[in-house]
């Protein structure tokens, strides 16, 4: 009972430390000169106004082409090394393999605190150190997208496969599968058609991160978008936008569809 | 009671032999002093009230459980010594109640999963992708009369198909003592009847020993050839199924009875 009243009061407290930091937060904003100022606010008129203006012309929709397809293939390339770090490190994290509860959770730790690593820093982050380091190469956005995307796939993955009903694995064990066998044929099923719609959907988040990247200067749709901007040319930038929707909306259809597929 | 070296010289054609079997969670003993001997190709049934110590028994026998005092053989080999994976799979062989199956992954497949103590590693990986040895468990499909039914995801099939397939999936595996807890005790009457039927028949052409706990006495009566009673972890009788008298039945139900009245 105790233990009960300490934990609501720690509760109240930490609900306390909360709201005080929330306010302290608002606070510390520049309100005074307006979160708008007048120019802004035209701006952003003459931007959404844009959208029915949009740049259809061979020429921005050659563009839009090559940028989508460039932002398209850096994700792709991207999220494919993600898988080749997130999966080995996904399934070997889980600590599935090990049968030694102590062995198992070294590995856990050890390999929780690789993924965390990998994952705490920001894609754009990797891309800053990466072009600083090999220069303005496409390898630099794909290793920036793998080693992020790496540690989110490697860490939901490893819950995956911790998270499976136990009576079918037993079933295999008592056949006189070994456990890597019993990973094989009994967990990965399991949890494939998640495995597989859960790295679609970060998949479209590769593709939206791969956006953002090119603004460091590494081409592709968002680097077609700051430099219409540059420009004044909103109906330009809206074409770019819109096709980096529609891309968006291609992906979750194939991963619907893939998803729909997929029996063994 | 013979000494202990000598049982094993005496009885070396015993399927499984239990003595002195002991298992304890915390204070509760689930299985207490329990001696049992069972001969090859006998199919005997464990019944009692629930939390008698039958599945506690079961997983004993099969090794997933290790006791606190006492020991198992089956055919005169110690069951500590014997290796988990392919040695004990080629001697026993289970089928749970339900909910065993792999779900996503077809009728065939779970019952190819039977093989898996027996295939090397690339056999293993390989056969998920294309799946190897398919005639083998067609046959096996076939015997317990789903073979139609085959390419289904585990899943989707009824409860009792998905206990032909668990039943298909033992007959691939191809163990000498199969050891069924409460096999049929999720399906309706009807289909608990064919399924045990169907299971007692197959050890019975196999020559295989059969070890189940039975929740349903007649059942047990009709398709086994002895019954052991459980209650509180001891046996409370032992005999061929046909000498069980109204009065051990009493017995073995009272606790239950009060409880429930
Ligand atoms: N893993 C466990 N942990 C604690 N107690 C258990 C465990 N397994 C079984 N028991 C206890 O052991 C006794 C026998 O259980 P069980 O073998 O499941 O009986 P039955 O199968 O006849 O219903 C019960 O009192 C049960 O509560
Ligand atoms: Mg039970």
């Amino acid at each position: 009972m105790a233990s009960v009243s300490k934990l609501m009061e720690s509760r109240r407290l930490l609900m306390i430390i909360l709201l005080g930091a929330l306010a302290w937060s608002l606070a510390s904003v520049e309100w005074k000169d307006g979160v708008l100022h007048t120019r802004g606010i035209s701006a952003l008129g003459e931007i959404s106004g844009a959208i029915f203006k949009l740049d259809l012309s061979g020429e921005t929709l050659g563009k839009l082409l090559i940028a989508a397809w460039r932002t398209v293939a850096y994700a792709v390339a991207g999220l494919s090394l993600a898988l080749v770090i997130g999966l080995p490190l996904g399934i070997v994290g889980s600590g599935v393999l090990n049968s030694s509860a102590n062995k198992r959770r070294t590995v856990q730790t050890l390999v929780r605190f690789i993924l965390g690593f990998l994952r705490s820093i920001h894609e754009l982050v990797w891309a800053w150190l990466f072009v600083a380091a090999i220069g303005l190469s496409p390898l630099a956005a794909v290793l920036a997208l793998a080693i992020p995307y790496g540690g989110i796939l490697g860490r939901i993955y490893s819950e995956l496969f911790q998270d499976v009903p136990e009576a079918p694995l037993r079933a295999l064990r008592n056949a006189g599968a070994s456990e890597w066998r019993v990973f094989w044929y009994g967990r990965l099923p399991a949890v494939l058609p998640e495995l597989i719609g859960y790295t679609f959907y970060r998949f479209e988040c590769g593709i939206r991160s791969a956006t953002v990247l090119s603004f460091v200067g590494l081409g592709g749709l968002g680097y077609q978008i700051g430099i219409s901007l540059d420009d004044l040319a909103y109906g330009r930038a809206w074409t770019f936008i819109l096709g980096l929707v529609g891309l968006i909306v291609l992906v979750e259809a194939w991963s619907a569809t893939v998803r729909r597929k997929i029996i063994l | 009671m013979q000494p202990r070296s000598a049982s094993l010289n005496v009885r070396p054609a015993l399927a499984v032999s239990v003595e002195g079997l002991t298992k304890r969670f915390g204070i509760t003993s689930a299985v207490n002093d329990v001696e049992l001997f069972v001969p090859p190709g006998q199919a005997i049934a464990f019944v009692g009230p629930s939390g008698a110590g039958k599945t506690t028994l079961l997983e004993l026998i099969a090794g997933s459980v290790s006791p606190d005092a006492g020991r198992v053989s089956l055919y005169g080999q110690d069951l500590s010594s014997l290796k988990p994976g392919r040695e004990l799979a080629s001697l026993v062989g289970v089928v749970a109640q339900q909910y065993d199956l792999v779900p996503n992954l077809s009728a065939l497949q779970n019952v190819l999963a039977g093989r898996l103590g027996a295939w090397g590693a690339w056999k293993s990986i390989l056969s998920l992708l294309a799946p190897r040895d398919k005639p083998l468990a067609m046959r096996a499909l076939e015997r317990v009369g789903i073979a139609g039914r085959a390419e289904e995801r585990a899943g989707r099939l009824s409860g009792g198909e998905q206990q032909r397939v668990a039943i298909a999936r033992v007959v691939v595996q191809d163990p000498k003592i199969i050891l069924a807890d409460e096999p049929v005790s999720s399906l309706d009457p009807a289909r608990a009847e064919d399924v045990l039927a169907l299971l007692v028949s197959i050890a019975h052409e196999r020559k295989l020993t059969l070890i189940a706990s039975m929740h349903a006495i007649d059942l047990a009566t009709r398709y086994f050839d002895r019954l052991v009673g459980l209650r509180n972890g001891r046996i409370l009788f032992d005999c061929p199924a046909s000498d069980v008298t109204r009065t051990d039945l009493n017995a073995l139900y009272k606790i239950e009875e009060e409880r429930g009245g």
